[in-house]
């Protein structure tokens, strides 16, 4: 299953959960699996929410197998940056200073892909407050680039390119600033876009640069990013600088 | 060679930042802040006489909603990470004395 389940993407996953012929527990399960074999070497993650992912691709292969209507990520791992909010786990932006802070609320693109039906496995690890390019500067762990352990995954969503280029999620959300999803993208060997400013909304992304934040999605093809953008990208009244158009 | 930053100056920039800085590091600090702001001073040999300033990278003004009342957070959950709290408010340390006047 791991071989089957690894080498094909996200729109590939979404449309064989969707057709019922892969069950949503059966990736998270494999996910789940990578992360035990591979994370003492990689340290993509910060934290991992196992029971909350396995219950939600539960609910999601219910769903589908009594023929309701499932979202455009139905059953898709995907991890989130640690300096996007969430209401479960903590939100530490990779630093000690927040401790173990949990966010009352979730931030707008968390909603997205929930709505989306999206199964998150956890939050992964960046360079400190995203001040940084190569997730060095991260206070709680180092994460190594999953093609050469001696090298950097680059950064600040270092954690995020690493999860994505190991077969740890199969997409993920990270933020761009001056780089930070294009560099580790570009050093993880996979594909990241920074959107377009005011594209993607920043509620509940930690601020960094505010006229220059963008949260945007690292995946393994084009068209995964287009298809992660169709979800997280769209005006926000939460985010005055979000566009309406 | 640009603007140049002393150690006073940077003593006075750790303080503000409550950061407790080695003497060591403030003679290092002053010089790499210094070479910072050098590199600044490269971006004034573009002429920008013909370049209208600009406040924000779209074209969005006066971005507000209608006055009305909506669901929001609610007092729980906003004060849920207060280190202190008293009934609906934020208790927080006191910063100004009873001398200051208004």
């Amino acid at each position: 299953m791991q071989n089957e389940l690894l080498n094909i993407d996200c729109k590939q996953l979404r449309d064989r959960i969707a057709k019922g012929q892969i069950k949503s527990v059966a990736a998270a399960e494999t996910v789940f699996e990578r992360i035990e074999q591979c994370e003492p070497i990689i340290g993509a993650y910060i934290s991992t929410f196992k029971e909350q992912a396995l219950a939600k691709a539960r609910e999601v292969d219910g769903k589908i197998a009594a023929g309701e209507s499932v979202g455009a990520l139905a059953g898709v791992p995907i991890a989130v940056k640690d300096n996007i909010c969430t209401t479960f786990g903590a939100t530490t932006c990779a630093s000690k200073i927040l401790g173990n802070f949990h966010s009352p609320y979730n931030a707008t693109v968390v909603e997205k892909l929930l709505s989306a039906d999206a199964v998150i496995i956890g939050k992964t690890n960046m360079d400190e407050f995203a001040m940084g390019s190569s997730t060095e500067t991260s206070s709680l762990q180092q994460t190594v680039n999953p093609w050469d352990k001696a090298r950097v995954p680059g950064g600040s969503s270092g954690g995020s390119a690493a999860a994505v280029a190991a077969g740890l999620c199969f997409a993920a959300l990270g933020s761009d600033t001056g780089g930070s999803i294009r560099q580790p993208a570009s050093f993880c060997g996979v594909v990241g876009l920074k959107p377009t400013y005011g594209r993607v909304s920043r509620f509940g992304l930690v601020a960094y640069g505010s006229s220059l934040d963008q949260i945007g999605p690292i995946t393994s093809t084009v068209q995964d990013c287009a298809l992660m953008m169709n979800v997280i990208a769209g005006y926000d009244r939460a985010d005055s600088t979000s566009v309406n158009e | 060679m640009g603007k140049k930053i002393d150690q006073d100056q940077v003593r006075k920039i750790a303080r503000l930042s409550r950061l407790d800085l080695t003497e060591a590091e403030i003679v290092e600090f002053t010089s790499q802040l210094s070479a910072i702001l050098d590199y600044m001073e490269k971006m004034s040999e573009l002429n920008t006489d013909n370049v209208p300033p600009l406040a924000h990278c779209l074209p969005v003004s006066n971005c507000f909603r209608e006055d009305y009342i909506q669901e929001s957070l609610g007092t729980e959950k906003t004060l849920a990470n207060a280190p202190q709290r008293d009934g609906e408010f934020f208790k927080v340390p006191k910063i100004l004395d009873d001398s200051s006047g208004s």
